[in-house]
């Protein structure tokens, strides 16, 4: 590979990258207004012109927003669950797909159509209410992992995946004696990092997002509020004071505009912290599936 | 070959066997459960109260607790209102917050019998509780139990009752008096344009059209940015609300929902009464003079609180939000906006008589539901809350402390207005005076007790008072004015009694596409070049609404409201 470039490839470089940097900027740019609305003076933000720099720099909007003594534990539950429902429903979701990826599974075609039928019909509001109020899991921690536990769509991705996987690899094992679990958990996990980490991701985000089995379930205990949650109620809370004080007179030292603004990046920051730690599995996924045959 | 289908037959009568168990598993747990939070409900509620409870006799005042929904995350029973409470009545509120959508959680309850003992609740929801027999019928217990609520109705409770002849929910009790300082002019304009021209005489569109131009001759930049005339924000629905209020209130058209109604009482479309689009013509001719911002028929509250923020909008018509507070805060009080109120010159100003009744269908109503444990027990505490001095106790706090008596007349105290001025979020909770829905006292604006003075503090003069700030003290003042209200037109009050609750789907229908029509018209209209063409445009909005059934349309109506007086 030679290292000198002609103009014509280095003006294409540039234009690319040019355009790459654009991109990126219309991306990320939404993102960095709500960060410079949320560090600016509530009046002053009503103002407009915020553009790259608060105008009024403060802190006053993340001070109103920890001030609440129960996001603490909010945050705790959210982390809670949000790690517990990852690891259980991988590897719960997992250990289905890969029985169903087994071709020799006599009900293989009855729980694949068990599976696919809830993916198309959904029990209701209601229904599930009933259902678990009657599984006792109101006001329980639990209600936030067992409903969500497995997904018929998760299962069908990570069982595509078993499928792909070298059949040998499995009957190789069971010569050597392995059983069904062993081979899942020593043999199958370790070799589809890139699935598991696809999914790991999904679930993260949608536990770390959920609020409504919080607003549903578990309104009557505190002690089970998670982060969302409670910031719905905060949000809640200022747009009602507005309503309240229609008449505009009086002051309002906190907008909606900028508590939203705070919130939405309190929230966004940390699920934004787990891509970078799990983008080598997806690299290394791409690898691995142009390497294989 | 048989080996393997043997295999097979053995593993599904397994798979049977599983799901037997596991299906009966489930009854039963169902079972269980269905018993089971009534159990703990009921242990919770003996554990609470005191065990020597005496349903008959004495209206005793042993202490008891009850749960009832609220879409209030912040509300609480700690504060100082609510222990003034529950010292005088004995009951504890303990609080079923609902975050989220109120109906849809209300709905689900009711699908599971989850509701809490007491509800508030709206109209339409209140009829599927009715339906699924989830209320209690409260006529008995009222007439039995409750001695001062039927005093306060009067000892008339047929405004409450459903269809059905059934009482299923208290409202906010009917006043005596109502005088509703609360209210503003549709015209609001900077306190600095009317300095600067003197203070001069606001009578006619002419007089604001002149104040502002002067001014942003002087003035074409404000902060840097370009001065705007007149403005608010007509984005999707709000374009009717602003402009037809505007519209409406020049003509001095009474606000009769959609229609005007004749002395004949014959109901009409105002759209097309006369002096109905004289507004519309104002705006048209002020365009073309820049003095209006056309912006205004399409930009959002946000958009348009960005511009008002800056102090460079002059004139806001129509009502809406104006933005005093954060124009003070940015060191723009001399910009503090003043209301007034302006109606043709050949016009009469027509106005409803304000009703001294709740607005059945508009208003929460207050249930009792079958989870209850003590029906008695509850409605004999809310004859407790409709006491005076309790409806005083809800609507106004604490006395010497959160308001004084002058003169004869309840007067919020400075420290009041200063916790409001700075826990602006909380300030309704952390007092406790967040509570005149849930415990029913008068919340509309400006009705008053049987003392005659008002009910809510945030209806009277000292908290209006206080609340403004000097600008608008001294603007007012020049104008002979205390109070924004005190600007208002007299008029000509009306008993009209117009309700809209009768209406059928085909009327409501027909109002959407009239608005939308409207909507689509309304422009075209104010930013028509040439003049000539102005009334053409109106009649072609006639003429469409004509061709989708006006006339039958008005007819209708006016059937409904005619029967309706009868």
């Amino acid at each position: 590979m030679p290292l000198h470039r002609s103009a014509g490839e280095r003006t294409f470089d540039a234009a690319l990258y040019a355009l790459l940097a654009l991109a990126a900027f219309t991306t990320v740019y939404p993102f960095i207004y709500l960060l410079i609305i949320s560090l600016n003076e509530t009046a002053d933000a009503l103002k407009g012109g915020l553009y790259f720099w608060p105008r009024k720099f403060t802190l006053e909007n993340y001070a109103y927003v920890f001030q609440k003594d129960t996001l603490l534990r909010a945050s705790v539950n959210s982390v809670l669950r949000t790690v517990i429902q990852t690891v259980v429903s991988v590897f719960a979701c997992g250990m289905i797909a890969y029985v169903l990826s087994r071709r020799h599974f006599m009900l293989r075609r009855f729980f694949i159509m068990m599976l696919i039928v809830t993916m198309y019909v959904s029990g209701g509001l209601i229904p599930t209410y009933l259902l678990i109020k009657n599984l006792h899991l109101m006001n329980t921690f639990a209600v936030y992992i067992v409903p969500g536990l497995v997904s018929a769509f998760y299962i069908f991705v990570m069982r595509t995946f078993f499928e792909q996987l070298p059949d040998g690899l499995v009957e190789s094992a069971y010569i050597d004696g392995a059983n069904d679990f062993r081979i899942y958990t020593q043999i199958i996990l370790p070799v589809s990092l890139p699935v598991l980490a696809t999914i790991a991701l999904y679930v993260a985000v949608g536990e770390w997002n959920s609020w409504f089995d919080n607003y549903l379930y578990n309104s009557r205990n505190q002690k089970l509020a998670v982060l969302q949650y409670e910031l719905q109620k905060m949000i809640q809370v200022v747009e009602s004071t507005q309503q309240e004080d229609g008449s505009g007179e009086g002051p309002r030292v906190i907008s909606p505009l900028t508590i939203k603004s705070t919130l939405t990046i309190l929230v966004t920051v940390p699920i934004l912290l787990v891509y970078p730690f799990l983008q080598r599995y997806f690299v290394k996924g791409l690898t691995l599936g142009s390497m294989k045959d | 070959m048989w080996k393997k289908k043997k295999h097979g037959l053995v593993s599904v009568l397994l798979m049977f066997g599983m799901i037997a168990t596991a299906c009966s598993n489930g009854n039963n747990s169902g079972a269980s459960q269905g018993a089971s939070p009534t159990q703990s409900a009921t242990q919770s509620a003996s554990a609470s109260a005191s065990p020597s409870a005496s349903p008959s006799g004495e209206p005793a005042r042993e202490p008891f607790t009850f749960t009832m929904n609220t879409d209030n995350p912040n509300i609480n029973w700690n504060n100082e209102v609510a222990q003034e409470i529950t010292k005088r009545t004995g009951a504890t509120v303990k609080w079923d917050i609902i975050t989220g959508d109120f109906r849809e959680k209300m709905n689900v309850w009711l699908a599971a019998g989850d509701y809490p003992e007491v509800i508030n609740i709206h109209d339409n929801t209140l009829q599927s509780y009715i339906g699924a027999k989830a209320v209690l019928d409260l006529t008995d217990l009222i007439k039995e139990h409750a001695p001062n609520i039927m005093k306060a109705y009067n000892n008339d409770l047929s405004i409450l009752q459903q269809p059905d002849g059934k009482i299923y929910g208290l409202l906010q009790p009917p006043t005596q008096k109502v005088n509703d300082l609360t209210q503003y002019g549709w015209i609001a304009i900077q306190s600095a344009v009317l300095k600067e021209a003197g203070y001069p005489e606001i009578k006619t569109l002419d007089d604001v059209k002149k104040v502002a131009a002067d001014y942003m001759k002087k003035n074409p930049e404000i902060g840097g940015g370009k001065t705007i005339g007149f403005s608010n924000y007509g984005a999707a629905n709000q374009l009717y609300n602003v402009f037809d209020t505007s519209a409406r209130s020049y003509a001095g058209f009474p606000t009769t929902a959609q229609y005007f109604v004749d002395d004949q009482n014959n109901a009409r479309l105002r759209f097309f009464e006369p002096g109905y689009t004289d507004f519309f013509k104002f705006l048209n001719q002020i365009n073309k003079e820049g003095l209006f911002d056309p912006e205004s028929l399409i930009q959002t509250q946000e958009q348009f609180t960005t511009k008002c923020s800056q102090g460079r909008v002059l004139v806001i018509f129509g009502k809406g939000g104006n933005c005093n507070g954060t124009l003070e805060q940015n060191g723009m009080a001399d910009r503090t906006y003043v209301n007034f109120d302006i109606v043709a010159p050949d016009k009469t100003k027509y106005v409803v008589t304000p009703s001294k009744n709740p607005s059945v269908g508009g208003d929460m109503w207050l249930s009792i539901t079958k989870n209850a444990k003590n029906p008695e027990r509850i409605i004999q505490f809310y004859d407790d809350m409709f006491k005076l001095e309790n409806q005083i106790l809800v609507g106004w706090g604490i006395e010497g402390k959160y308001y004084t008596v002058e003169n004869g007349v309840r007067t919020v105290t400075d420290w009041f207005v200063d916790q409001y001025k700075t826990h602006p979020n909380t300030f309704w909770e952390d007092l406790g005076i967040g509570y005149a829905r849930p415990m029913s006292t008068n919340y509309a604006s400006g009705f008053t007790l049987s003392d005659g003075d008002f009910a809510l503090y945030s209806s009277s003069e000292s908290w209006i008072a206080k609340n403004m700030n000097s600008v608008a003290i001294e603007t007012l003042g020049k104008y002979g004015a205390k109070t924004n209200a005190d600007l208002m037109l007299k008029g000509e009050e009306k008993d009209y009694k117009f309700k809209t609750s009768k209406w059928t789907d085909e009327i409501k229908t027909f109002n959407t596409e009239a608005i939308a029509e409207w909507g689509k018209t309304l422009p075209k209209f104010i930013l028509e070049k040439d003049e000539s063409k102005l009334d053409g445009i109106w009649a072609g909005l006639e003429k469409t609404l004509k061709g989708k059934g006006l006339d039958k349309q008005n007819e209708q109506v006016t059937a409904i409201y005619q029967e309706s007086l009868k």
